[in-house]
């Protein structure tokens, strides 16, 4: 086994560097897990599909990447319903956010997501362009780790309607 | 009966976006959230044909009341639109360069995401955009056809509230090139 010397200047820097990935990962590691709770509405909008859906969220991931599985509101046939989404991110370059390594296109009806990590805030974002109407429907999942939980908002911003939004309590079942 | 028919089938079928194309000028109201009106915009509108689908160019002079006081700003932009996959959605569309680096926009990266669509008699054109803090904007300008011109509706909304608005009509003029002009 061979012997590794650190100068003593560099030992700081060695351990900045491994503190930076230690940092980020603590940062996804609050949101880890199941969690499950009942959307409320709380500004109806025109879309009334967001309001007493069962929401679950499951978060699982390491450094650089992170897989999220939620509930989420796809457009379909003109309106819009309750789905499961679930999306591999991994870190972009631009700071907080995650990308997919999916390839969608959104002009071909692939739902374009992302995500952002904030200062105690969990951003899951998806939008996409029905094939049918050619409307858009985008949906944003804030997720904030409480007390006894983690509290989420759920945006839904449709083509022609009013915003919608829904308050979830989540726990872990 | 036979060459009527033949003229029948070489009737080529109109886009959608075809009675949109003109040159329009016009003013608007830019309005706060609340409604307050925050300033003029006078507007220059040209709506063209351009490679699978069209273009718009724009400029737009931003002043109080009076374009002849300091302060006035003047912005112009130009961005073409072509057809997609989705039937009514017109993908915004970069010209074939030797030397781009890039064709397509990444809204992660913090590029703006834009498209186009037209409902009806309205010409829809939507601009989303991922912020540095996580914050997402939607911008919509939605352009509606009448006998005269245009009537403009613009709207930004921040993580889906409505921040912003701008509110004018445009009507449709002449396009004259005229190198004597003044």
């Amino acid at each position: 086994m061979s012997k590794v010397r650190v100068l003593p200047g560099a030992a700081s820097l060695v351990a900045l560097l491994a503190a930076a990935p230690a940092a980020a990962q603590g940062a996804l590691e609050s949101y880890a897990g199941r969690w499950v709770g009942t959307a409320i509405a709380v500004e109806a909008g025109s879309w009334p599909v967001i309001d007493a859906g069962d929401f679950v969220v499951t978060i699982s991931g390491g450094r650089r990447s992170f897989e999220a599985s939620w509930s989420a509101v796809v457009p379909v046939d003109g309106g819009a319903r309750w789905d499961r989404a679930s999306t591999e991110f991994e870190r972009a370059a631009r700071p907080g956010y995650y990308q997919p390594d999916d390839g969608a296109d959104l002009f071909e009806g692939d739902p374009q997501y992302w995500a952002f990590a904030g200062e105690g805030e969990l951003i899951l974002g998806r939008l996409q362009i029905d094939e049918d109407s050619g409307g858009h429907l985008m949906y944003v999942c804030h997720l904030v780790p409480s007390e006894t939980g983690m509290e989420a908002m759920l945006v839904l911003t449709a083509a022609g309607a009013e915003t919608a939004r829904a308050r979830v309590t989540l726990v872990r079942p | 009966m036979l060459p009527a028919l033949a003229a029948t089938a070489t009737v080529r079928a109109q886009e959608p976006y075809e009675p949109f194309l003109g040159t329009y000028v016009g003013r608007a109201q830019a309005l706060s959230a609340e409604g307050e009106v925050t300033g003029i915009r006078d507007l220059d509108v040209i709506i063209r044909p351009a490679e699978g689908g069209f273009g718009i160019e724009s400029i737009t002079v931003n002043h109080d009341g009076d374009r002849l006081e300091p302060g006035v700003s003047r912005r112009s932009s130009a961005m073409t639109f072509a057809g997609s996959e989705i039937d009514g959605v017109y993908r915004r569309s970069f010209a074939r360069d030797l030397f781009a680096t890039r064709s397509e926009l990444d809204p992660i990266a913090g590029d703006p995401l834009q498209w186009a669509r037209i409902v009806g008699d309205s010409l829809l054109v939507y601009s989303f955009v991922l912020n540095d803090d996580g914050t997402y904007e939607l911008h919509t300008y939605r352009r509606t056809l009448d006998d005269t011109g245009l009537t403009l509706a613009f709207t930004s909304e921040l993580n889906g509230r409505m921040n912003r608005a701008v509110e004018g009509r445009l009507i449709r003029v002449e396009d004259v090139m005229d190198d004597l002009n003044p």
